[in-house]
């Protein structure tokens, strides 16, 4: 079947891009002084000099350097990216584990809201072609994808926090009215709900609500933008006349002709509004103080913490290959052209 | 202003266009594709609508099923009289009623007219759906918009999501229909897109759907010109097949005269959106009376005989921003005479069977 | 077949003139530059253009924005305009500095590898793809981590680094449409060596449609710079940038919100102005 081995293709693809961001970041921890140890434990770490030949032991860190690479390799998926000095040399995984599931609540939620939001605005867009309301729209989604994730943090905080003051400005959850619950998806939000922890949930969600927002505000115009344009040119398609000619009515003709076939060009871009979520998202949870990997990667870059840096940006790579693969995907199967041809 | 073709005591017309004239906005200014065209079409006949590229056979096509691009183009003038409405006055909310199940069309390219992501059984299938939700009144002219929401009939099946192969309650008869275009192993193609077949094969698919909803009116908007040589004969076989075993009226848009000798009964030749000649195939191509008609036979190829001269008309298609006084065709008209450049010649019976607009026949 | 004739440039520019987001966007574009100019060059000549100093405090902390304090003071008493006024020159250029380098690279790279096909090409996709693959900034922010001190120098060299493959993919897509036209095959034939095909016919053909990308691009370098600077990279205090001044004043937002409104402002504004220019100017190319 056609699909299989084009999903198999674009599975080697992404293989093949995270092999080559390893061997980036792993030629990059050598530069650094020439010393993984120095990538692993920061630029100036102090160790026991006995512990310093264990670790040159156990990681064959005399070797010739492709045997390093294997090991190094090896390390990572083993889960062992280094540890972080700017949190007290605690493992760099631990760190991410920690702060990934609020990263993913605030990424899925504003994607949400972001589609929602999008295809809405692209809709009406394209329905009330080149009319005010149009004009409106294109103004204001233009403003949005033009401003820096943070500043439109920045403007929600001061709309909502600041001049109305109903939600908060910081923090993920309100510690004093509900307890945290127990891990059972990773996702904290989504745990108490499958408790029945209303309390958290309650709490969690409200101070889930700015931070996914400003997200969403910022990448929603990359949407509205495409599906606006897919939809004016399906619509002056020739199956959209052949419909009419069969005297269907506009809804049903919208949403069977034109609907699907301007989402396929949308699938295309998914990959694109995720990498802009991803990347978007470190600064809004900074902005608000919300304890994903962004502030971890600030706190990083600050003091200089490379293994913090570069585990950090393997993570988020993975991500991104991931929804990249899984976008080619389902355009695949989308399009019966290459699923069957 | 003309006098109907047809014998005297015939069935009244299936279809009355009187004095339609269409209008386009374009960039450059209005321009004017249709001037007050009168057109009688009865039924069960086979009529080729035959001219240049502009001479507005398209738009009148479609503005019989009152698929005008609405940005653009308007009915400025004129009438369509259909079993007892006008339909160039009709919104488009009433006009959707007759289209599919009254009066049906087929377009020039057939790759691009069927939806690629859906299978073509299933678009068979959605304008069967469509036949018999209008039979049953859920979508009938007249509704006041009331929605009756009884439970839906269980008659009437509901189109597959997208992928999903049709049910077995819709398969055969969207099976039927390919069988009466002549497609072989209707089974297979069922579950096919678009992509998979060959322009015969769709353009087969196109007529199918278009006939699905047993419609009076079929308008072919040049359906073979896309096709290569065989494949077009085979198309025009089938319409003419349709229309002796069916009944239905079926108007043929083409540049093509020789695709019009080989299935029509009557031709219509239209120049700069006016009719110049409507006469019985017979008769158009035994007595050409207009001089536009005559150029037009005179430029089919006649053969490999060294000899044989490729004959041009001469000069090229009037500008329709401008409105001129007098016939469109003078300035390349061979027999132009003084009357010609100061009015415009109407319709006017010259034998049974032959209508003619130029002022050498009265 | 050059389509940068005089007479074409000049119906270009009255293309352009009709389109209003293209004069509101050139205008931006240029009242930028032009602060940029007057603000680097004050400084050059030591003369005194800005209302107050930049690093020193000059009014009540945390002061409302007023006749005296245009946009209000900061959280050490600094004029917050001054300190805009200032940061502008940076901002401004690295947009310029930035493309220019990834256009000129690319155009090259990408345009040597379209024309002459082959391994080279296969190497320059293969290598582009792990740079398409993830977002700039991360690449950029692990280069600019690894250049060991992070200043200014750094960050401007790690997005050089990062944003020239987008350029070469580009080239390289609008060199292959013009590679197989006869032209350049009679030229292959007469014997034209590569080099001077490239700079000879390539180049001028692509040019047009590399500007264009140019410039709607200036205004994404400088999104993805200012978050460079938020983040702490690039400049440290007391120099005033834009990106770093969010940060700064995050924290005094519920208090002081204008010291962190106005600097966003200025950059949302900043790439309002190049993507609307960007924007006229492709749609003036299409309507020729």
């Amino acid at each position: 079947m056609n699909l299989l081995r084009f999903a198999l293709r674009r599975l080697l693809f992404a293989v093949f891009v995270l092999f080559g961001v390893l061997t980036i970041t792993f030629v990059l921890s050598h530069l650094l002084g020439g010393n993984v140890l120095q990538a692993w434990f920061g630029k100036e770490y102090v160790l026991h000099p006995n512990l310093v030949a264990l670790y040159q032991k156990t990681y064959h860190l005399n070797d010739p350097i492709w045997v390093q690479f294997v090991y190094y390799f090896v390390g990572i998926l083993r889960g062992n990216l280094g540890f972080s000095p700017s949190r007290g040399f605690e493992p760099v995984s631990q760190v991410i584990e920690q702060t990934l599931p609020y990263t993913l609540q605030v990424v899925l939620t504003a994607f949400v809201v972001c589609v929602v939001i999008g295809l809405a605005l692209g809709i009406v867009s394209a329905r009330y072609y080149k009319s005010p309301v149009d004009r409106f729209i294109r103004v204001f989604y233009i403003g949005a994808y033009s401003s820096p994730p943070y500043f439109i943090g920045v403007v929600v905080l001061i709309i909502f926090a600041y001049y109305f003051r109903i939600l908060p400005s910081g923090g993920y959850y309100n510690p004093a009215i509900a307890n945290q619950p127990t891990v059972i998806t990773g996702l904290p939000i989504v745990d108490s709900l499958v408790e029945g922890n209303w309390a958290y949930f309650a709490s969690a969600a409200r101070y889930l609500i700015l931070p996914s927002l400003a997200l969403a505000l910022a990448t929603f115009g990359i949407i509205t933008r495409v599906a606006r344009s897919a939809l004016l040119d399906v619509m002056q398609m020739d199956y959209i006349r052949t419909a009419r000619a069969k005297g269907l009515e506009e809804g049903k003709l919208f949403s069977r002709h034109a609907l699907p076939n301007a989402a396929v060009s949308l699938i295309t871009i998914s990959s694109l509004v995720m990498t802009f979520l991803i990347t978007g998202s470190i600064f809004v949870e900074i902005i608000f103080s919300y304890p994903g990997i962004g502030p971890y990667l600030q706190l990083a870059l600050q003091n200089e913490d490379y293994p913090g840096i570069i585990g950090v940006t393997l993570v988020f790579a993975a991500i991104i290959v991931t929804t990249n693969f899984l976008a080619d995907v389902l355009y695949a199967y989308a399009d019966p052209q290459i699923r069957l041809g | 202003m003309s006098r109907k073709l047809g014998r005297p005591g015939s069935t009244p017309s299936l279809l009355d266009a009187k004095g339609l004239t269409v209008c386009y906005e374009t960039g450059m200014g209005r321009v004017k594709a249709l001037s007050s065209v009168d057109l009688a079409i009865q039924g069960r006949e086979f009529l080729a609508v035959v001219g240049e590229s502009g001479c507005g056979k398209t738009t009148l096509g479609l503005s019989l099923i009152g698929l005008l691009p609405p940005k653009s183009a308007r009915v400025t003038g004129g009438s369509i009289g259909y079993k007892g409405v006008d339909l160039a006055h009709l919104s488009q909310s009433e006009l959707r009623h007759y289209r599919g199940s009254e009066i049906s069309m087929i377009f020039q390219e057939p790759l691009t007219s069927l939806n690629p992501l859906r299978r073509v059984g299933n678009q068979i299938a959605e304008a069967i759906i469509l036949r018999k939700e209008r039979k049953e009144g859920r979508t009938g002219p007249g509704e006041t918009g009331l929605r009756v929401y009884d439970s839906r009939s269980s008659d009437i099946p509901r189109l597959p999501r997208f992928g999903k192969k049709l049910p077995r309650s819709l398969r055969s008869e969207v099976s039927e229909l390919l069988r009466l275009v002549r497609i072989p192993d209707p089974e297979q193609i069922i579950d096919r897109y678009p992509f998979e077949l060959s322009g015969g094969m769709r353009q087969r698919v196109m007529i199918a759907m278009a006939l699905s909803q047993q419609p009076a009116l079929l308008i072919a908007d040049e359906p073979t010109t896309a096709l290569d040589v065989t494949t077009q004969a085979q198309v025009l076989r089938l319409m003419s097949e349709i229309r002796d075993k069916l009944g239905t009226t079926i108007v043929l848009v083409t540049h093509d005269l020789a695709v019009a000798s080989q299935v029509a009964d009557r031709v219509i030749v239209m120049y700069a959106g006016e009719i110049v000649e409507d006469a019985s195939i017979y008769e158009l191509f035994s007595d050409p009376q207009h001089p536009y008609t005559k150029g037009l036979l005179a430029c089919i190829p006649k053969g490999t005989r060294r000899d044989a001269s490729l004959v041009p008309i001469k000069g090229s298609i009037p500008d329709l921003t401008i409105e001129r006084v007098g016939c469109k065709f003078q300035p390349r008209c061979p027999y132009s005479m003084q009357r010609c450049s100061e009015k415009d010649p109407v319709l006017v019976r010259t034998k049974e069977n032959h209508e003619v607009a130029c002022f050498l026949y009265g | 077949m050059r389509n940068t004739s005089l007479g074409g440039f000049r119906s270009f520019l009255r293309m352009l003139r009709r389109s209003r987001e293209a004069i509101l966007g050139f205008a931006i574009v240029l009242a930028y530059l032009l602060v940029g100019l007057l603000v680097e060059l004050a400084d050059l000549l030591h003369f005194h253009l800005l209302p107050y100093s930049v690093t020193q405090s000059s009014g009540a902390p945390l002061s409302p924005p007023s006749l005296a304090h245009l946009l209000g003071t900061d959280n050490l008493g600094r004029d917050l305009f001054s300190r805009m006024l200032s940061a502008t020159p940076y901002d401004v250029a690295i947009g310029y500095v930035v493309v220019g380098f990834a256009l000129v690279v690319g155009l090259l790279l990408g345009g040597y590898a379209g024309l002459r096909g082959g391994i080279l090409d296969e190497l320059l996709m293969r290598f582009t793809d792990v740079f398409f693959a993830l977002p700039v900034l991360l690449i950029a922010l692990v280069i600019a981590a690894a250049l060991n001190s992070q200043g200014l120098t750094e960050t401007a060299i790690a997005l050089m680094i990062v944003w020239w493959p987008a350029y070469a993919r580009l080239a390289r897509g609008e060199a292959l449409k013009v590679a197989h036209q006869n032209y350049i095959e009679a030229a292959k034939l007469s014997g034209q060596g590569s080099v001077r095909m490239l700079f000879r016919h390539v180049l001028p053909n692509i040019s047009g449609t590399m500007l264009v990308y140019a410039t709607l691009d200036l205004g994404t370098v400088l999104l993805t710079y200012s978050g460079l600077t938020f983040l702490g990279l690039g400049v440290h205090p007391p120099t005033p940038d834009w990106g770093a001044m969010i940060t700064t004043y995050k924290d005094y937002i519920l208090s002081a919100p204008w010291l962190a409104f106005f600097p966003g402002l200025t950059i949302s504004l900043g790439v309002i102005g190049f993507s609307l220019l960007g924007d006229g100017v492709k749609e003036a190319r299409e309507a020729r």
